[in-house]
């Protein structure tokens, strides 16, 4: 310990040293203002930082292999967990593409029925009116001339003064 | 997407989407035929008999009031057909239509039989357009609703018939047919009617 108290660095050569620790690591470099901080510490802070700096140089001396297996390990079920909520995620959209699918060929079908099949029907009907229609013009103006329904000039004038007369009649 | 998975998803959307297949079953079922109206034309009637004789002699003082501006309209509308210009003759008529008919119960067929006369002569007197024919539609068709009663009269067949005209000047097929089949019944009734009459004439003898 003394021989290490005598070799002791200075704050600036431990501030730089961890720097550089850190800058191996991948860790960001110490900005101005820490590294300044770093080396404006009292030595009681400093004596605990350097406990803190030894105990992290341990755990670096640990065999590397512990650290990725258990790494390793937790990324596997990291992955696993991964996997299986893709899985999920595929089958549930295979089930809401097919519910889609159903849901547009119903829609088709009802769209269908609605613009072809309705129309067409419709069609027919009115085909049949207008047949309707053409055959009963003849017969309904041959039966209003059978009656005698006089509608010429002055025609309906007289009819109403005959019921003014109290001579009314029908066909007028 | 695995084949598996649509064919479930198939079958899951199916069954969630039946009631949307009766729902758009249905709409097309109402859409293409109404199971309230029968089908082809309506040529639903009601008749009642009248007596014109008997009608006109219970006629009161404003009942031939009435009278006499109906019967001096379509004298001035005779007049203005006369001079060619029809489209006065159609305003006095329209006028006479406007005006307020009594409403004494005891004359109300006579007042029905009127005003279909009135109303006919102003649907023959349109010009044969698609418009004209619009014009007579909206006189006659309130009057001639098959929920209404009509006169046994010429002057009901004489309406449905002129309707049944303006109906096929705008290819309302099912109007047109409707009115000419109510208007055949009308006359076939009239024709019937009449032999009735002439027979217990000559059984009297």
């Amino acid at each position: 310990m003394s021989d290490s108290n005598a070799n002791m660095p200075t704050p600036t050569q431990e501030a730089e040293r961890i720097a550089a620790e850190l800058a191996a690591l991948g860790e960001p470099e110490l900005e101005v203002g820490e590294l300044e901080a770093l080396e404006g510490r009292d030595s009681a802070q400093a004596e605990s930082e350097d406990a803190a700096f030894v105990a992290m140089l341990h755990r670096f001396s640990e065999p590397v292999a512990e650290a990725v297996e258990l790494d390793e390990l937790a990324q596997q079920r990291a992955w696993a967990k991964v996997q299986a909520a893709g899985k999920a995620k595929r089958g549930g959209s295979s089930r809401g593409s097919g519910a889609w699918i159903a849901g547009v060929i119903l829609l088709a079908a009802a769209a269908v029925a609605l613009l072809v099949i309705v129309p067409a029907q419709s069609s027919v009907d009115g085909q049949a009116d207008a047949d309707a229609a053409v055959a009963l013009r003849t017969q309904a103006h041959a039966g209003l001339e059978a009656l005698g329904v006089e509608t010429g000039p002055g025609a309906d004038a007289a009819r109403v003064r005959n019921l003014l007369s109290r001579e009314g009649g029908q066909g007028g | 997407m695995n084949a598996g998975g649509v064919w479930a998803g198939l079958r899951a959307g199916l069954r969630r989407a039946q009631g949307w297949t009766l729902g758009a079953l249905a709409l097309c079922f109402v859409a293409g035929c109404d199971p309230v109206k029968a089908p082809g034309p309506d040529a639903r009637v009601e008749l009642y008999a009248v007596d014109r004789d008997a009608l006109s002699s219970s006629a009161d003082a404003a009942s031939s009031s009435w009278l006499e501006a109906v019967a001096n309209a379509h004298e001035r509308a005779d007049a203005a057909v006369g001079r060619g210009d029809t489209a006065a003759a159609l305003v006095e008529l329209e006028g006479a239509l406007a005006r307020s008919a009594p409403t004494d119960d005891a004359v109300a067929p006579l007042v029905q039989i009127v005003r279909l006369d009135l109303a006919a002569r102003f649907g023959e007197l349109q010009p044969s357009t698609p418009d004209g024919a619009s014009e007579t539609i909206a006189r006659l068709r309130p009057m001639l609703n098959p929920e209404r009663a009509l006169p046994l009269d010429s002057a009901s067949a004489r309406a449905l018939v002129v309707m049944g005209d303006a109906a096929s000047l705008v290819d309302d097929h099912a109007l047109a047919a409707g009115s000419y089949a109510r208007a055949v019944k009308v006359m076939s009734k009239l024709r019937a009617a009449e032999a009735e009459r002439v027979l217990g004439e000559e059984a009297a003898r």
